[in-house]
């Protein structure tokens, strides 16, 4: 009897030689070309013969402006049509792309029991029926998994030329003008009011972005790229495109005006915040989200006007619609949102989450109005309630918690966005906020709490200023949201929030204490020095969430759904409070550079604050000084 | 010989304007889709993807350019609306709004 006939092993079958991530980059361009298109066709329609002019048609043939909006039509049709066209075929390359996987695998499964099939046929241990039965089983195998391929193989090509023919379809003018006759393309007033309409509704929303059609979506993301980009309930590939349209556009035309002339100073700081933006994305546009194939870098939210021309932003990096681990980081007093300056920690704090699991999603979220860091020089900045300056009024927001809780009522309801628009339900949840951004971090999970539509998991918040209540229940009730705390205990920011050991707690409780009941994650604690203290804005010279620390392994651990490390929370015995600390700072420091930082950094205004400034410092200009007993005495009895 | 359009100074201003701003967005756009490349597609994709590019890029230039010939057009018309030839001030008339096409021409004094 010979033996059974094995099937030959399967070869390697191609890649996708097209990356949806290249040809997304392709619909980015072309989409912000169309929006600007749109742009120009607007204006120039509005002067131009009306469309059912009925009157001599050589007369509107000799109106150069309605020639103009005619010919800036067509070619806005043409780039709108190819915008759908690249859009339909990097959805199909991502689709192709998750489908090539299980093949692959299959095929390695597949040649690795043919070769131990041959070789214990070759050894004699498989014979007789039982080879049979192996060779038959592994022949049907190898046929369906051909033509497995084979269909993936000719999909690709389809898909191909399919894109191609739409390409083709607009190669001249005469060509996509009559592509413009037989399909218009569809109208937006409608589309745009039923957004309108729908837009505090994100679970509408997206029911109802659903049911349009590729078309219909460009059609509403080319003409109104700002509504779309900022409506929670799109989803996030949607949002991401109508930025990058919006801030095409706006880029642009700024920077020719720019060209042409001075512009005023809002202009040119909106200028730069768009620049800054435009260079984020250029940075990372060979950068792959490994999960989808498509990019990494999605700017779900950007306006560069927003609060006074500070900006706001939202980007992330994967897709939080897709990733099973979704952690959103909130910074603070320091952020600057149109510039997207802490970019940086979400990329850490991505790279430190893939070392534990592979479907990730961070997002910085800086969708709020962040008190300048320009504007904050000094702990006395922050702490003087009643200073009036209109040159530092943007301070205030500091001392008070009205910006942060409308931060945190937008942090929830983009939340709740993404709730609606994510592709499965076993999602992994984190907001970390820092600094100010842990009050609006915990706003948000008080927002979130009670409803319980927001699939909240955790907060954790970095050397926070305060937190709404006396504890976590205060925060968030039953809804067993998980709180975490993690504070520097010479970090002088995150001794502000009240606590057993005192504390001026403007802003709320301090939730590292062990009193607020939340869990203290560890935090490395660093030297006291005189301008880690008094210089407010470097949060005591520490880096919660930097490379290599503490903070980041724990935070990281924690978004994955691991365990952190926790330490008991702060209670009367175990910390120093704000007084005792800038004492010791002082007492600490050489006279020289106590009178610098004093100066440098504020402290004067600090000592204003809580009373009468002690003698050495009514000078002024300020003298050398040497921190005396009477004034280590009066400065912890003023700060305590 | 000179003449003069008889259009109300403001909607002589805001076409400008409006002219200007068109050309400026349009020299962007034309900046932006010169940077737009098939590379790194297939060849069949990358050839298409190229040469659409391509045409709507000199397209977008040519419309570019009638903007911007629009703008100078204004630019020639003084303060007192005068302008240099009949035929001048036709090509501004018709650079007007649809509403404005009328307005009548007449030989400066």
């Amino acid at each position: 009897m010979s033996a059974p006939e094995l099937p030959d092993t399967i070869g390697e079958f191609e890649v996708l030689r097209c990356k949806a991530a290249g040809v997304g980059t392709i619909g980015s361009d072309l989409r912000g070309v169309a929006a600007t298109l749109q742009d120009v066709r607007s204006w120039a329609d509005r002067g131009a013969a009306p469309a059912d002019w009925s009157g001599a048609a050589a007369e509107a043939a000799g109106h150069a402006r309605t020639r103009f909006a005619r010919r800036a039509d067509v070619a806005q049709s043409a780039l709108q049509r190819a915008t759908v066209a690249t859009t339909d075929f990097e959805d199909r390359l991502v689709a192709l792309r998750r489908r090539r996987r299980p093949l692959e695998l299959e095929r390695e499964a597949l040649n690795a029991a043919i070769i131990r099939a041959e070789q214990d046929l070759r050894d004699g241990t498989l014979t007789g029926p039982a080879a049979v039965e192996t060779a038959t089983r592994l022949r049907t195998r190898a046929h369906r998994l051909t033509a497995g391929i084979d269909a993936w193989l000719a999909d690709v090509e389809a898909a191909e030329t399919s894109y191609v023919a739409a390409l083709r379809r607009l190669d001249t003018v005469a060509e996509a003008r009559r592509e413009q006759q037989r399909a218009p393309l569809p109208r937006t007033d409608g589309l745009r009011h039923r957004l309108q309409t729908l837009g505090g509704d994100a679970a509408a929303v997206a029911a109802w972005w659903r049911t349009l059609s590729v078309a219909q979506r460009q059609a509403l993301i080319v003409a109104h790229p700002d509504l779309v980009g900022r409506t929670d309930g799109i989803p996030v590939t949607g949002r991401d495109r109508a930025n990058r349209a919006a801030i095409a556009t706006r880029l642009g035309r700024l920077q020719r005006r720019a060209d042409d002339g001075p512009i005023t100073a809002d202009q040119q700081r909106v200028l730069s915040n768009l620049e800054a933006v435009q260079k984020v994305i250029d940075d990372h546009r060979n950068d792959i989200d490994p999960m989808t194939g498509r990019g990494l870098l999605n700017v779900i939210e950007y306006d560069p006007t927003a609060y006074g021309g500070d900006g706001t932003s939202i980007v992330s990096l994967g897709n939080p619609d897709h990733a099973v681990h979704v952690a959103t980081y909130t910074p603070g007093f320091t952020t600057d949102g149109g510039q997207l300056s802490d970019l940086g920690r979400i990329e850490d704090l991505r790279h430190e989450m893939r070392r534990h699991v592979d479907s990730v999603a961070t997002i910085l979220y800086e969708s709020y109005d962040a008190p300048s860091p320009d504007e904050i020089h000094s702990l006395g900045d922050v702490l003087d309630a009643s200073k009036r300056d209109p040159a530092v009024a943007d301070a205030f927001g500091v001392t008070n918690s009205a910006d942060a809780e409308d931060g945190g009522r937008r942090l929830a309801g983009f939340l709740d966005g993404l709730d609606v628009t994510r592709h499965h339900h076993d999602v992994d949840v984190t907001v970390i906020g820092h600094s100010y951004g842990s009050v609006v971090a915990s706003y948000a999970a008080q927002d979130a709490a009670p409803h319980g539509t927001t699939d909240l998991d955790r907060v954790v918040l970095l050397a926070d200023p305060g937190a709404p209540g006396s504890n976590i229940h205060d925060l968030v009730g039953d809804s067993g949201i998980r709180v975490y705390a993690g504070a520097d205990d010479h970090d002088p920011v995150s001794l502000i929030g009240s606590g057993p050991h005192g504390g001026p707690g403007r802003l709320g409780a301090d939730p590292a204490t062990a009193a607020y009941g939340a869990e203290r994650i560890g935090e490395h604690t660093g030297p006291v020095s005189v301008g880690g203290v008094l210089g407010f804005g470097n949060h005591g010279s520490r880096n919660y969430l930097g490379p290599g620390t503490e903070g980041l392994a724990n935070v990281a651990a924690l978004a994955t759904g691991g365990t952190p490390h926790v330490v008991a929370g702060r209670d009367g015995d175990n910390y120093q409070n704000l007084g005792d600390l800038t004492a010791h700072a002082l007492l600490d420091a050489t006279p020289g550079s106590v009178d610098n930082l004093l100066y440098d950094h504020g402290g004067k205004q600090l000592l204003h604050l809580y009373g009468d400034l002690p003698g050495p410092l009514q000078r002024a200009p300020l003298g050398p000084l040497a921190p005396t007993a009477e004034l280590l005495g009066t400065l912890k009895g003023m700060l305590s | 010989m000179a003449v003069t359009i008889a259009v109300d100074y403001g909607v002589l201003r805001e076409t400008e304007r409006g002219w200007g701003v068109a050309a400026g967005d349009l020299d962007g756009a034309v900046s932006r889709l010169a940077l737009v490349s098939g590379a790194g597609m297939s060849p069949l994709v990358a050839a298409e993807v190229d040469a659409f590019v391509l045409r709507w890029w000199e397209e977008t230039t040519a419309i570019a350019a009638l903007a911007s010939s629009a703008r100078a057009s204004f630019a020639q018309v003084g303060a007192d609306y005068r302008i240099t030839d009949r035929l001048q001030a036709e090509r501004v008339r018709s650079l007007l709004p649809w509403g404005e096409r009328h307005d009548a021409i007449r030989a400066a004094r």
